[in-house]
């Protein structure tokens, strides 16, 4: 229930946070919101000989629009993409999402670079984030910035592409199509739990037909996933039930499920179609429980 | 603000509690809520799971309620911090407590300093809050006795009042 | 339902019984002025860590705490082995059997404490706990019941019981069988009437195998103690333990002390639901090790992880066997259980009386005296158990409403048909069950009808018939269960022989001071149930007093003024109502005689109103000033043979002791619970086949537990058995690996239900009053956790009719629907 000892260090810059992740790493853990890295080191699961506390970084914070993208902090709580009037308007995938994430007193501390850099199966925002356009990660570290595109920041559970010396700044987001139309959907078994699957959609439609469809998933894969052969099925195809459950049928093939106490791996594949149809037909005005 | 460390591997941290301005030398790793239990003797915040689901270990920070299990002391530094104790008047029961007794809305009362911030935030928040709503704003708080229905009921009850003073 | 308005039936005329009275604990909860027993500082206390087994089965070759003891700031670290040296075991309810708070010699569970660090905070202690080093050698281990009924490996090595003697209590005689029975801690059978036989005649058999797999209570409080040695054989511990009166019993012998030196302070608890009855261990080593650190305070507080692994804190691993013999209009002629109950690891002192417990009630709220009972106490290398709400009655319910809900589909009868027909009448009361239990009262017809009305069946099942149509499957079910209360210790200790245990008291001493002010004290101890105010209106009541001008002193264990148990079992309303007149009595007998003498009058005289005064002229008379004054300080005006002072102490007999029918019961150490509340329910659920999630979204009940004191106090400790039960039902499960972990070692796996996992829960009443108890009535503490779980068991496989599937197993998982879909579906999606 106690953490082993561990120096503490809070810097009151970006630079000076930079500068004191190259000179600790690799012995060093980034504190943000503490959803995770709060448990581990109170639960002796992670014993660093550093902490460097990412809370007093203003340059970390902040949600503003910036040449037609939307500019989110590492630090920005999941609370306040929740209730960011500007996301609400451009990406309202986002705020939806947000606002599913375990409760408010935690999203008033979890960030959207920890659930980024913790790289975990059934984390929401980096399952919507993956689902949208463009998105791009950015690190800094000794060697200076690095745009990583989303779709290359997963790695494996828990296991990023960012290097031990790099940390989170902001995430880019491009503002979405004003036609493009989103939801969000869990699969709980009880609310304050981790999903046992979620599914993020973004889909545009003409005229009954589905012209372009990004579908992201948690809980299907050790890390958050897209599901390309899902997403080819759908564009070029009907907006109607039958057919989206057809096509999403293919999320069986591109899930590799963990298997866990609430839900085998053979439940997870089972279901990930049923869900990326729903959160698709969600999306596009319909109810989704048909099939 | 920088981490202003001591010679015994602490850090001086300078904090308000209650509205009490206070400094005091503590651990990197010593949990918020032991510094608020132990340190500042301010028994009324429990801890109850210490892995941030129950929330019985609940209390504001800057305003925003947090779950202090998975915070440390050290982040305190320049911060403010209210528990249970600070909303409660010298003498009596301030308006939610007093709806929450008469709504019986607790038994074992473990978890309601929590719920009292809890609702506390979730009033300033939503001005006339639907049950869903209000469901959806404590579903960071584990009421082990009380099934919730009559927690819910004091909040209705509270937000209607609310309306009805203008609040 | 505006329990503000409402006044039970029975109490109309009573000035403060029957109201919902606030309760006065409150200002003390919301304001967190409450202190729970992590809360009291015990100057100079040192604080402990443990180290636990990470193996489900292991020998403890060695335990090396050099290096832990080089900390600076450690002081102690004690094993098993010393406990073993130098501390008695601590009882076992089935004899036998050995247990130490510390593992001895091997660790029988994943997460079994093996050695109790102890230094200045509880940093340093898990700092140390990190170093000591423990050599094992693992075991194979035994981790499901019929595993452990092979008896490839033994989990009680060295234990005779383990040979496995097995009773066979036949209707008349018993027999010892010969046949070893491994890991088997106990195994009788009870048989009343003609089971086989019935069964073989049947129109139609129902046979189920149902699992009910650990869950418990896990209050946000958990177990922890704080212990002073104060020299020669004296302790002080504060402690969150229930019971304190028993589980001193086994505390005292452990610590080689009396229990009169023993003085254990049990502040209010956080929330127990029995679980705390099973807080001895952590007072017998945080003793233990101030006695050996000369009387410095020692502090343990269980983490809610260690909680969850080793606080020994799981109930209800249950497989039934049950078999129903009917008619084919729907009449039950026989019923037959078989319990196998996986224990864990030891006996304790719990489980395996929460086997026994549905013997009173067999066949629930039917009428069906031919009945058997067989329970298979297993053992394997998990965790133990301790008490839990309704102690063993929720998972008999669910069995046995599983099986009328069966026999209502084979029969083409609707759910309510198959009860009615089966319900013991109400003139048929007080009944005697097939077990020899009397049960005092019910009209289960009538709660049954008023949730029928209240729910508005015939528009739920025509909603139901539509959304079908539109492919959505709304599931309802319609059940009605017993909630006993009120027990009595004699079949507690049934397993050995080595206990007598029987009857279960309670006292009250009712005082009042020189200046007329009352002042009740009661033996029990708290984590809810508002005990104060409930006797603050009782005494009010009775003396006709203003309830808010009553203090009420609850009285630990070594203070107090007479025999008593405390809360469990629904009990603590009833035996305070009988035991609070009975010393008001005294009371007032006393106060009349001594106005009399100072009025110089033999006229009848009452006490009301603050007065003692002429019944036949109220003008005349005395204020209790005056009266508690001539008691305490103005003793010259006693009537002549009355010693000064005001204060009467009453002890009531648990009416299972009083009522004669009963006492076969006591003498052949069966479950005598004489008073039966229960609840009529209809839970909707709405199933999704395409997930195999279920949605609730209503819940009906109708409860009746007789008269009832506080109708908001009572309807709220149903809302939270209501939510024990939903969680039992969907989402709580103590989860192990095939490796023997516990998975579910934290709230995020172990679902507790939050104000977003329940649904709307529409309550009415009735009340049935008990012949036998005060004022007509029944406990209620347990209540909507013990029928609860039926309903909804039955709800979700009303849904799941249509797919020619069903689910025997709780918890009711969205993974194990599905499965239960493919099987009907013959294996396929």
């Amino acid at each position: 229930m106690t953490a082993v000892d561990f120096a503490y260090h809070r810097p009151a810059s970006l630079g000076e946070a930079v500068r004191m992740v190259g000179e600790l790493a690799p012995d060093v853990a980034l504190l943000a919101g503490g959803g995770s890295l709060g448990i581990l080191l109170n639960e002796r699961a992670a014993r660093p000989a550093n902490v460097v506390d990412l809370n007093e970084v203003p340059e970390l914070r902040g949600i503003q629009e910036e040449n037609g993208e939307i500019w989110i902090g590492a630090m920005a709580r999941v609370y306040d993409v929740e209730s960011s009037e500007l996301l609400a308007e451009l990406v309202p995938l986002l705020p939806a999402c947000a606002s599913t994430v375990a409760d408010p007193s935690l999203r008033h501390r979890v960030t959207v670079g920890g659930g980024l850099a913790y790289a975990d199966s059934s984390a929401s925002l980096p399952t919507a984030l993956l689902a949208l356009d463009g998105v791009t990660v950015h690190a800094a570290g000794p060697r200076g910035e690095r745009p990583i595109p989303i779709d290359e920041l997963f790695v494996a559970s828990h296991e990023t592409s960012l290097a031990p010396n790099e940390l989170i700044t902001h995430v880019t987001v491009p503002v979405p199509p004003t036609g493009a139309r989103t939801a969000w959907l869990d699969l709980d078994r009880r609310h304050l739990s981790y999903s046992l699957v979620s599914a993020a959609a973004v889909v545009e439609t003409d005229d009954g037909t589905i012209r372009s469809a990004r579908v992201a998933m948690a809980g299907i894969a050790p890390t958050p996933r897209r599901l390309s052969a899902v997403e080819r099925a759908l564009v070029d195809g009907p907006t109607d039930e039958a057919a989206v459950h057809g096509a999403t049928t293919a999320a069986a093939e591109e899930a590799d499920p963990p298997s866990d106490l609430h839900a085998s791996a053979d439940y997870r594949r089972r279901v990930a179609p049923v869900l990326a149809a729903r959160a698709v037909l969600e999306a596009i005005g319909r109810t989704g429980r048909g099939g | 603000m920088n981490a202003k460390r001591t010679n015994r591997g602490s850090i001086r941290i300078v904090t308000s509690v209650n509205g009490a301005a206070l400094e005091r030398e503590v651990k990197p790793r010593l949990r918020l809520t032991d510094f608020i239990r132990q340190e500042l003797e301010l028994t009324g915040t429990n801890i109850g799971c210490g892995h941030g689901v129950c929330g019985a270990c609940t209390v504001l920070f800057d305003g925003q309620t947090v779950k202090s299990c998975l915070m440390f002391a050290v982040q305190a530094d320049g911060h403010e911090i209210t528990t249970i104790e600070g909303v409660t008047p010298v003498d009596g029961l301030n308006e939610i407590q007093r709806a929450l007794k008469a709504n019986f809305a607790f038994q074992c009362g473990y978890c309601s300093p929590g719920f009292v911030l809890a609702i506390q935030q979730l009033l300033d928040r939503y001005e006339n809050p639907s049950e869903e709503e209000i469901r959806f704003a404590l579903g960071g708080n584990v009421c082990r006795c009380s099934g919730y229905v009559n927690i819910v009921r004091a909040v209705q009850q509270l937000a209607r009042e609310r309306v009805r003073v203008g609040a | 339902m505006e329990t503000e308005e409402r006044v039970s039936k029975g109490l109309e005329r009573a000035r403060y019984l029957g109201r919902s009275t606030e309760r006065r604990e409150d200002s003390r909860l919301l304001t967190g002025r409450q202190r729970y027993v992590d809360d009291i500082v015990v100057p100079g206390a040192l604080e402990a860590a443990l180290v636990r087994s990470p193996f489900p089965h292991a020998r403890i070759k060695g335990i090396d705490a050099s290096e832990a003891l080089e900390l600076p700031g450690v002081y102690l670290v004690i094993t098993g082995e010393q406990l073993a040296r130098d501390t008695d075991a601590m009882n076992q309810i089935v004899a036998g059997y050995e247990q130490y708070p510390l593992a001895v010699g091997r660790a029988r569970y994943a997460g079994e404490p093996v050695a109790f660090v102890v230094a200045e905070n509880r940093y340093i202690a898990e700092d140390a706990a990190d170093l000591v080093k423990v050599d094992y050698e693992p075991l194979p281990a035994v981790l499901d019941r019929d595993a452990a009924m092979r008896g490839d490996v033994l989990v009680a090595e060295s234990d005779t019981s383990s040979e496995g003697e097995r009773f066979v209590v036949g209707e008349a005689e018993d027999e010892l069988a010969d046949e070893a029975e491994p890991n088997i801690a106990y195994h009788e059978e009870f048989t009343f009437g003609d089971v086989e036989g019935a069964l073989r005649e049947a129109d139609h058999k129902v046979e189920r195998q149902i699992i009910w797999r650990r869950s418990c209570g896990v209050p946000l409080d958990t177990n922890g103690a704080t212990a002073i040695y104060e020299g020669d054989g004296h302790y002080t511990i504060y402690a969150n333990l229930q019971i304190p009166r028993v589980f001193n019993t086994i505390i005292a012998p452990a610590l080689r002390t009396a229990t009169n030196k023993l003085h254990i302070i049990v502040p209010p608890m956080g929330g127990s639901y029995g679980t705390k009855m099973n807080n001895y261990r952590w007072p017998i080593v945080c003793g233990y090790a101030s006695k050996l650190l000369g009387g410095r305070p020692v502090k343990f507080k269980e983490s809610m992880v260690e909680s969850l692994e080793q606080g020994e804190s799981h109930a209800y691993d249950r497989r039934y066997t049950v078999r129903g013999a009917f008619r084919s209009d729907g009449r039950m002629t026989a019923y037959s259980v078989l319990l196998e109950e996986d224990l864990g690891a030891y006996p304790g002192m719990l489980g395996p009386a929460m086997t026994l417990k549905p013997i009173s009630f067999i066949s629930g709220p039917f009428d069906v005296p031919v009945q058997s009972y067989e329970v298979k106490m297993v053992l394997t290398n998990k965790s133990p158990q301790t008490a839990y709400r309704g102690f063993g009655s929720a998972p008999h319910n669910l069995a046995l409403a599983a099986v009328m809900q069966q026999a209502a589909f084979d029969l083409g009868l609707e759910p309510e048909e198959v009860l009615r027909k089966n319900f013991i009448p109400p003139d048929k009361f007080p009944y005697t069950t097939g077990s020899g239990n009397q049960i005092d009262s019910g009209n289960y017809n009538s709660a049954l009808t008023k949730t029928i009305e209240f729910a508005d069946l015939e528009a739920l099942r025509r909603h139901q018939r539509e959304l079908r149509e539109q492919g959505r499957h709304l599931g309802i079910g319609v059940t009605l269960g017993l909630e006993p209360s009120m027990f009595d210790y004699a079949y507690f200790v049934r397993t050995n022989d080595a206990v007598p245990m029987s009857g279960a008291p309670e006292y009250i001493t009712v005082a009042m001071d020189s200046m007329g002010q009352v002042t009740a004290f009661i033996g029990t101890t708290e984590s809810g149930q508002a005990y104060e105010t409930l006797t603050a209106t009782i005494v009010g009541e009775e003396l006709g007093v203003d309830p808010e001008s009553v203090e009420v002193v609850l009285q630990q264990a070594t203070e107090a003024d007479g025999p008593g148990f405390g809360q469990g079992a629904s009990r603590m309303t009833v035996m305070l109502l009988g035991a609070a007149k009975g010393a008001c009595d005294k009371l007032r007998a006393k106060m009349i005689k001594i106005a009399q003498h100072a009025l110089g009058t033999e006229e009848e005289m009452v006490v009301s109103d603050g007065r003692v005064y002429v019944e036949d002229d109220p003008q005349r008379g005395l204020p209790f000033i005056v009266v508690g004054g001539i008691a305490h300080v103005d003793t010259t005006k006693l009537p002549p043979g009355v010693e000064p002072g005001l204060k009467a102490t009453h002890v009531f007999d648990n009416p299972s002791v009083t009522i004669d029918s009963h006492k076969g019961l006591q003498a052949n150490r069966l479950p005598s619970y004489p008073s039966m509340a229960y609840a009529a329910m209809i839970p909707v659920v709405e199933l999704d086949p395409a997930t195999g999630k279920v949605e609730l979204r209503d819940l009906f009940i109708c409860y009746d537990c007789g008269t009832v004191l506080n109708p908001a106090t009572v309807e709220a400790l149903h809302h939270g058995g209501i939510a024990q039960a939903i969680g039992a039902v969907f989402y709580e499960e103590f989860t192990y690996s095939e490796d023997g972990q516990l998975l579910a070692n934290n709230l995020w796996d172990y679902g507790l239900p939050t104000s977003r996992d329940l649904c709307p829960i529409h309550s009415t009443t009735d009340e049935t009053p008990s012949p036998w108890m005060p004022l007509g009535a029944k406990g209620a503490a347990e209540g909507g956790y013990i029928a609860t779980p039926a309903g909804l068991l039955a709800a979700v496989n009303d849904a799941l009719r249509p797919f020619g599937a069903r689910i025997d197993e709780v918890p009711i998982t969205p993974e194990r629907v599905l499965e239960v879909i493919d099987a009907a579906n013959g294996g396929e999606r």
